[in-house]
């Protein structure tokens, strides 16, 4: 095979919730080594899913893939249980800022560290961590429940690259911030790709960012991926630029009859 | 609880300092008045009253250790921590009583010292098993699987069974002499409460350099979010069956400890209404926090006596001997009036209040 071998690679799953509720109808996504790969769609489409799918939280909620497969590294994963998966080098920033509230900032990221056994290790990963985020150190004294909601997903984010990790998936990192830190945040997940050559899953909103940051994306709806294709590719295509970026094609008013179109196009595609 | 405050124009310049013990020489002068007052003044000048109220603190502080471990540090709440320290109690006593030891062990009065260590690390043992439902269990319903443990340890084993170990009926009584440590006979207030003293000690310096540690952190983080938790690849179940592990351990130490207070133990001993009784010392003291334990312990012990004091005073009255014959009652509702008051008025304990005084003097001129 000349090809190199994706570092994540699902393979048509199906995921039940509950044993009855069918929310991921055969999604197959492949996540290239050392690359970033965009997740797009509208709420419910099954992003998030997808993701627990992955790190193996799907049983918390009373999920399970019931098929297809997911490998990582050559490894099938689906069936592990998520301490397992992260200590494989797949960790997940769930989204919604999770910090641990009571603890310090920089006991939030020695929480990263836990399967490190050994300090050196532990003080090397924090002089990365206060690099990238530099806000960090100053904060890193403080009760993480303290800190402002960007300096949190700051924790968050380098929490998880505490893990020493080979693949982030990064489930919204923008929720909720200001436009500017939303920025702060993406200029630094560019930067710790290319730098740490870590691969990144990304579940965004907001597609034009993601679009930007990742040179290939998915777009979900309603349990299934409905294209795939590089970035450049989406950001032309006329349904993306409609419903996610909000570009009308001539620039004019959208009429009605369009819509109708499109969810009859939508349809089709689903 | 939270990081305090340094005092103004103290600053750490590394890590070293940042992670300090006692961080400022007036921390290490109140800790060595603290070490002077507790070994020498408080011996020296109490009287045997005054000593078996510092015991009943320290059983207290003992008890309380393990639910402050498991309900404030790794969130599993726990209504059956008396089950632990009755299993160390009983272990302990079967074993000075039943077991062949050696001659040199009794004759360097070792027998007691070990049977301390190997009742903890059977109590601690018991409590993983009780701990096993909290792998499948939270909240709730984690509450009603510890109350098993209590109803099955204490009134069904221990009642039933351990109890007739022996042919001695319901109550096991230590001969004297038989509780020795090392050359000392523990025979009086005084013993027991250097030897209080001292378990204490261990037993909160070994449990905050544990909670410092690794361990202290995937328990908090456990407590504090278990899905991100698990997502930093903590092994939840094993680290909840670990703090088991350590609350019975220390369950087990306080019940071992306390048979040189008792001399003889029955199983009523252990109610049901101590375990709740442990739980509402660490709110009133502060969940989260090892000061609030002792805060808590030292709050309720001594409003209870001073509660014995105030109706001592009546029981010439005819009413007053009626309120002295409900004095259990009496106790129980000032329990249930203590939690109510502090849930209503300080929801985070004593410890909240000693933490906003000791900022207030460290930030004192300049408190913004």
């Amino acid at each position: 095979m000349s090809k190199k071998e994706p570092i994540l690679k699902i393979n048509n799953i199906e995921v039940k919730y509950h044993e009855v509720i069918l929310v991921i109808k055969g999604v197959s996504i492949e996540v290239p080594e050392g690359g970033i790969v965009a997740l797009l769609g509208a709420n419910g489409a099954g992003k998030s899913t997808t993701l627990k799918a992955v790190s193996g939280l799907l049983k918390h909620e009373d999920g399970e893939v019931t098929d297809g497969s997911i490998e990582f590294m050559g490894q099938r994963i689906d069936k592990m249980k998520a301490e397992r998966i992260a200590k494989m080098g797949v960790v997940q920033v769930i989204e919604g800022r999770r910090v641990f509230e009571h603890l310090t900032v920089e006991q939030n990221l020695k929480v990263g560290a836990h399967m490190r056994k050994d300090a050196r290790p532990l003080k090397d990963g924090l002089e990365m961590v206060y690099n990238y985020f530099p806000r960090l150190k100053e904060k890193r004294n403080e009760i993480a429940g303290f800190i402002s909601g960007g300096e949190q997903q700051m924790t968050v984010v380098g929490r998880a690259l505490m893990t020493n990790p080979k693949l982030i998936l990064l489930d919204e990192p923008s929720m909720g911030l200001a436009p500017l830190l939303i920025h702060e945040i993406f200029n630094i997940i560019t930067k710790l790709h290319q730098e740490e050559k870590i691969s990144i899953l990304l579940v965004e909103q907001n597609a034009k960012l993601a679009l930007s940051v990742a040179p290939h994306a998915y777009v979900m709806e309603n349990g299934r991926i409905v294209m795939d294709d590089s970035s450049e590719k989406l950001l032309e295509n006329p349904d993306i630029k409609d419903f996610y970026l909000g570009l009308t094609d001539v620039g004019g008013r959208k009429s009605f009859r369009d819509v109708k179109h499109y969810k009859r196009r939508k349809r089709w595609l689903t | 609880m939270s990081t305090t405050w340094l005092p103004c124009s103290v600053y750490h310049q590394n890590y070293a300092q940042d992670h300090g013990w006692w961080q400022t020489r007036f921390i290490k002068g109140k800790m060595i008045a603290l070490f002077i007052i507790l070994f020498f003044v408080i011996p020296h000048f109490a009287d045997e009253y005054w000593l078996s109220v510092f015991n009943q603190v320290g059983y207290t502080v003992l008890g309380a250790l393990g639910v402050q471990l498991l309900i404030g540090y790794c969130g599993q709440i726990t209504l059956g921590h008396a089950a632990f320290i009755a299993v160390g109690a009983y272990t302990s006593t079967l074993l000075i009583l039943e077991f062949p030891w050696p001659k040199f062990m009794m004759d360097w009065g070792l027998a007691y010292p070990s049977s301390i260590i190997i009742a903890a690390i059977v109590a601690g043992i018991w409590s993983v098993l009780f701990g096993l439902p909290s792998a499948r269990v939270k909240g709730f319903y984690l509450i009603l699987t510890t109350m098993a443990a209590q109803f099955i340890t204490v009134d069904f084993l221990i009642t039933g069974y351990v109890s007739q170990i022996g042919g001695r009926g319901q109550a096991f009584s230590l001969p004297p002499g038989t509780i020795r440590v090392g050359p000392w006979v523990i025979d009086d207030d005084r013993k027991v409460y250097f030897m209080m003293i001292i378990l204490v000690i261990i037993c909160i310096t070994c449990l905050v350099n544990l909670l410092r540690s690794r361990v202290g952190r995937a328990w908090v983080a456990i407590r504090d979010n278990d899905i991100s938790a698990e997502v930093m690849g903590i092994n939840i179940v094993k680290y909840k069956l670990f703090a088991f592990f350590v609350a019975g351990f220390i369950g087990g130490i306080a019940g071992s400890f306390w048979i040189s207070n008792l001399a003889a133990i029955s199983p009523e001993h252990f109610p049901w209404f101590w375990s709740l009784w442990l739980v509402g010392v660490i709110l009133i003291g502060g969940v989260g926090s090892i000061h609030g334990t002792i805060f808590g312990s030292i709050f309720m012990v001594v409003v209870m006596e001073v509660l014995q004091l105030i109706v001592m005073q009546f029981v010439d009255t005819s009413w007053g001997e009626r309120l002295f014959m409900d004095f259990l009652f009496l106790k129980e509702a000032a329990f249930g009036l203590a939690i109510c008051v502090f849930m209503i008025f300080e929801p985070n304990g004593l410890a909240y209040r000693w933490w906003q005084t000791k900022n207030y003097f460290n930030l004192w001129p300049f408190s913004y």
